[in-house]
């Protein structure tokens, strides 16, 4: 290799930043990334207090690096990521909106992000009155009366729910009632929800979504028996509709003695609009870090309450934040509990920015209106003008009135041999994170978007302009559709390749 | 009422009553959008327009009417951006800053680097979405995989996970790995009685459906009872223990190792404090199958103990019964060294009902403070935040013993241990509170017959001031 082409290719920078080495590599014998007080007591020598045989030195494998090279390190690969910061994130079921800064800020107010939770309880009570507070909130806009903050994301929330349905069971049938064995499950559903089930013990029945969307009333009460203990259902569910029979639906469940647990991943179209207790709803979970602006971090921390009907309050998991007088306190004495779910009282770091948000969208000074329903309804119509102005150029997979997202199908572009994923890649070249891709599963080569209200109408139709491009790219050049993406990071990733010759962590052979 | 109750008091009070008395369910009457709604009424307009709409009800057309909510939600006032900033600054005063806490029992209060936040808090990290699209998401794999191999160092295993929940669920999900590795089998699953209470809770609730096959393992003072294992091991499938315990005390992996080997058992273990593995051996090096840890003590502030992320690292024969999501190295279409989240057909979006856990989102901020942290210590920092912590807790162990009548554990620890009174421990923390600062963790307060028993911490934070006057505070026990 020439000196001239492994300096290209090696090239580092703000501007054409392309290969960062790992961590490992950059290594080097003697250089330190850190300072500690010198040590004001004897230095203990491990062996001495340790038996021989548990101990270890030095962990020669660990990097020496200095700390400007490390700083470069992470900045640089923050530059190899998109995020929300810097661009428009049509994701569909993940609502990526605008993650305000002021939440950053408060969550890091020292006496709330130092509290330690095995202080007593007067050390606790900023923490606790922001979770009590945080539950309050959950409830006004939910109608359900109890929340737990303790799952530490949807799918642990789920988790929780579905453990209370079977607590609620249980406790029948021991006292003579029938077995119940199974959970009622639309095929439209996230993967989270059959796999929350198996895991709580339960068998699925899956339902299918009717013609129009939707989960029709005549296909429950076909499957329904003393055996189904509740149904999980998202609303608006993963076409991005609502389901317009939930309520006459929840009657069938509950005619059978079973629960309806409401997945709220999509909640963020109807806060405001609609309470899930009035649709009939025993149990649910939010997405804090969905409807609620916590933001994403790559993949968590994410944050799922769950909110019950009072009288499945005595099933929550231990323990509970209550109040008494002025006082904050957690109440452990649940004999009934489903137990504890995570170590301490879930993902309160993301609890305090979730208040934040909650809180500046409240009620509109002197009006009835919140600002929580002006996000929702905002949501609702950013989604409904993409699925407007995208409906001459792509097959929408139910064309009424969405809620939060619009679902497209690859049928018209399959044509000229583009597919979902081609198409999806190709948003890259033009700047964009794409959107979710083949979900929900029941939609031939789904492309889910979701805008969010975060939105200027600007945004949604320079997004458009692109994807009727696309679109027409798709007709005139399919090769650099297929061929994309070419303008950014990385070309098509070999991902046969990583399961082949897996490499999971970094060894000083190269690959 | 079910509403908020702003705890200052200051911003709680209701709407004043509508102009023209509009109400909820009608059109909405606002004018204004707000910052982070950028839709305004002549935005809402346009595109009711272009959708062919009349209002923003007809959006909702298909939530029957009957379910809507026709009254004003009770709900308080927005808050402005100061506003807001004011409430939490007067909710952080709720309670008094302690001048120092000696709490640990699985949170640990360590100094975090100034370039953990700056670089944590970055919008290119935290406002990212999972990395599903490898091409415009190399940062982000890159810090896990390098989290990844992090972790395998530390825990001296051929694998891990880019993290799950915490340490509690990821001693659960250990189990339940374990246990689907030995499908068909019905053995015991042996837990030791000197884990985390919390722990042994959340192991519990992850594993009902097993629920008859726990037997709890008995304690030989402070730790795990080797003739107990011993005896019960013949019937287990899966061995669970921790180390350092909920005591502080080092068990001794040697010998259980020994007791494993020679049987069919899987061996789970957690750790509470992975800075111990800067003077101790990783499990993985006793032929533990699975190992777990609590990762907050990386680069993590307590926030009453979460958010932080569950350390999760095994052998690579098990590779495809991993929970949660993997990062691997690969290589573009240039032949670029890239990254990708591989073998994605364990997990719930894949395999739904059949999946190895139903975790989705997990810890990725938290996870790549821990990075961050750990790679500024490197080698040399890591040993030496552990040698510190050993130093110091060694130090204030030994002049307890010395200075007062309290009884000392002899054990093994690293860096926090237990000390005994004849009054409940839960006294002492309360005496200590009064002089403003918390000499650590009533262990009576996670199992009752544990109410004689203090624990307590000390960590690079912790001078020698400090130290000393929690000796003299001490003092006046027996």
């Amino acid at each position: 290799m020439s000196e001239h082409k492994r300096l290209l290719d090696t090239a580092t920078g703000p501007l054409i930043s392309q290969e960062e080495p790992t961590l490992f590599e950059k290594s080097h014998p003697g250089r330190i990334g850190f300072s500690l007080p010198t040590c004001p007591v004897p230095e203990i020598n491990p062996t001495s207090v340790i038996a021989g045989d548990l101990c270890r030195g030095e962990i020669s494998e660990l990097p020496e690096i200095s700390e400007n090279e490390i700083v470069r390190h992470f900045v640089r690969l923050s530059q190899k990521n998109y995020c929300i910061d810097t661009g428009f994130y049509p994701l569909g079921s993940c609502t990526m909106k605008y993650n305000p800064k002021i939440n950053e800020e408060v969550a890091k107010i020292s006496a709330l992000a130092t509290v330690h939770p095995l202080w007593p309880e007067k050390y606790l009570q900023p923490a606790l009155a922001i979770q009590y507070q945080l539950q309050g909130l959950l409830s006004s806009l939910t109608g359900l009366e109890n929340f737990t903050l303790q799952p530490n994301a949807g799918a642990h929330g789920e988790f929780v729910g579905i453990k209370i349905m079977k607590a609620y069971h249980d406790e029948k049938e021991k006292k003579g009632g029938p077995k119940k064995t199974k959970v009622i499950v639309p095929d439209s559903a996230h993967g989270t929800n059959p796999a929350t089930c198996t895991m709580v013990g339960y068998e699925i029945v899956s339902v299918p979504t009717g013609p129009n969307g939707i989960v029709e009333v005549a296909d429950i009460e076909k499957i329904l028996s003393p055996e189904i203990a509740g149904i999980m259902m998202t609303n608006p569910n993963t076409c991005g509709l609502f389901e317009t029979h939930i309520h006459e639906i929840a009657k069938l469940i509950h005619s059978v003695d079973g629960l309806f647990y409401m997945d709220g991943a999509n909640f963020n179209a109807i806060v405001g609009i609609t309470k899930p207790a009035d649709l009939g709803v025993d149990i649910m979970h939010i997405n804090l870090h969905k409807t609620f602006s916590t933001p994403h971090g790559g993949g968590g921390p994410g944050s799922g309450p769950v909110g019950v009907r009072s009288h499945l309050k005595k099933f929550l998991p231990t323990p509970l934040v209550i109040k008494e007088g002025s006082q904050y306190k957690l109440q452990k004495d649940l004999p009934e509990s489903i137990g504890r779910v995570s170590g301490y009282y879930g993902n309160y770091s993301i609890h305090i920015r979730a208040l934040a948000y909650m809180l500046s969208l409240g009620t509109i000074p002197n009006t009835e209106e919140t600002y929580v329903k002006k996000m929702s309804t905002a949501a609702v119509l950013n989604a409904n003008y993409i699925r407007h102005r995208l409906r001459p150029y792509f097959k929408i997979a139910f064309d009424s009135i969405c809620m939060h997202e619009v679902i497209l199908s690859d049928e018209i572009q399959e044509k000229f041999g583009i597919k979902t994923l081609n198409i999806a890649k190709r948003l890259m070249d033009y700047g964009y994170h794409p959107m979710t891709v083949y979900f929900p599963l029941i939609v031939h080569g789904a492309m889910m978007i979701e805008p969010t209200e975060s939105e200027t109408k600007e945004t949604l139709d320079q997004f458009c302009d692109v994807m009727i491009e696309i679109a027409k790219e798709c007709e005139t050049n399919p090769k650099v559709v297929l061929e994309a993406p070419t303008r950014v990071n990385r070309e098509k990733i070999d991902e046969l390749r990583a399961q082949k010759q897996p490499r999971l962590r970094w060894l000083p052979t190269s690959i | 009422m079910i509403a908020t109750e702003a705890a200052t008091g200051t911003f709680r009070e209701r709407p004043v009553s509508p102009k023209g008395g509009s109400t909820a369910s009608s059109e909405s009457s606002v004018e204004a959008s707000m910052k982070y709604i950028p839709q305004g009424k002549d935005d809402e307009k346009e595109l009711l327009k272009a959708i062919g709409l009349k209002s923003t009800e007809e959006l909702f057309s298909n939530i029957p009417s009957q379910l809507r909510i026709k009254k004003p939600l009770d709900y308080p006032r927005a808050q402005s951006e100061i506003e807001i900033r004011q409430t939490f600054e007067n909710l952080s005063k709720l309670s008094p800053v302690p001048s120092v806490s000696f709490a640990g029992c699985g949170v640990y209060s360590h100094y975090i680097p100034s370039i953990v936040p700056q670089i944590q808090g970055r919008s290119e990290f935290a406002t990212a979405y999972t990395p599903y699209q490898p091409e415009i998401s190399q940062g982000l794999l890159q810090a896990i995989f390098e989290y990844q191999t992090l972790a395998c160092q530390l825990t001296e295993c051929e694998l891990s996970n880019a993290s799950v929940y915490d340490g509690a669920t990821a001693l659960a999900e250990g189990v339940l790995m374990a246990l689907r590795l030995k499908k068909k089998s019905e053995g015991k699953i042996l837990v030791s009685q000197s884990i985390h209470p919390f722990y042994q809770e959340v192991l519990r609730s992850y594993c009902t459906v097993f629920e008859d096959r726990i037997q709890m393992l008995p304690l030989e003072g402070d730790v795990l009872s080797l003739k107990a294992l011993e005896q019960n091991i013949e019937s287990a499938d899966v061995v669970v223990t921790q180390s350092p315990n909920i005591f502080g005390v080092i068990e001794n992996y040697s010998a259980v190792s020994k007791l494993v080997k020679n049987s069919k058992a899987f061996w789970v273990t957690s750790t509470m404090e992975p800075f111990a593995w800067g003077v101790l051996r990783g499990p993985g090096a006793f032929g533990a199958h699975i190992v777990t840890g609590e990762g907050q003590s990386f680069g993590n502030a307590a926030y009453l103990g979460g958010s932080s992320f569950g350390i999760f690292a095994t052998r690579n024969e098990y590779l495809r019964n991993l929970p949660g999501r993997l990062v691997g190295e690969t290589v573009d279409q240039k032949n670029r060294r890239s990254y990708v989240l591989t073998f994605a057909t364990r997990e719930q979006f894949i395999r739904r009902d059949k999946a190895t856990s139903n975790i989705c989102t997990n810890q990725n901020l938290n996870m790549l403070a821990g990075l961050i942290h750990l790679a500024t210590l490197g080698k040399k920092g890591f040993r030496e935040v552990a040698v510190q912590n050993l130093s110091r807790s060694e130090y204030l162990k030994n002049k307890i013993r010395s200075e007062t009548k309290l009884k000392v554990s002899s054990a093994a620890t690293f860096n926090e241990f237990t000390i005994e009174s004849r009054e409940d421990a839960s006294r002492i923390v309360e005496a200590g509170t009064q002089q403003g600062f918390i000499p650590g963790v009533a262990l009576g307060s996670l199992r009752s017959e544990w109410s004689k028993k203090l624990s307590i911490h000390a960590n690079e934070l912790h001078d020698l001031e400090q130290m000393n006057s929690l000796v003299r505070f001490l003092k006046s026990y027996e």
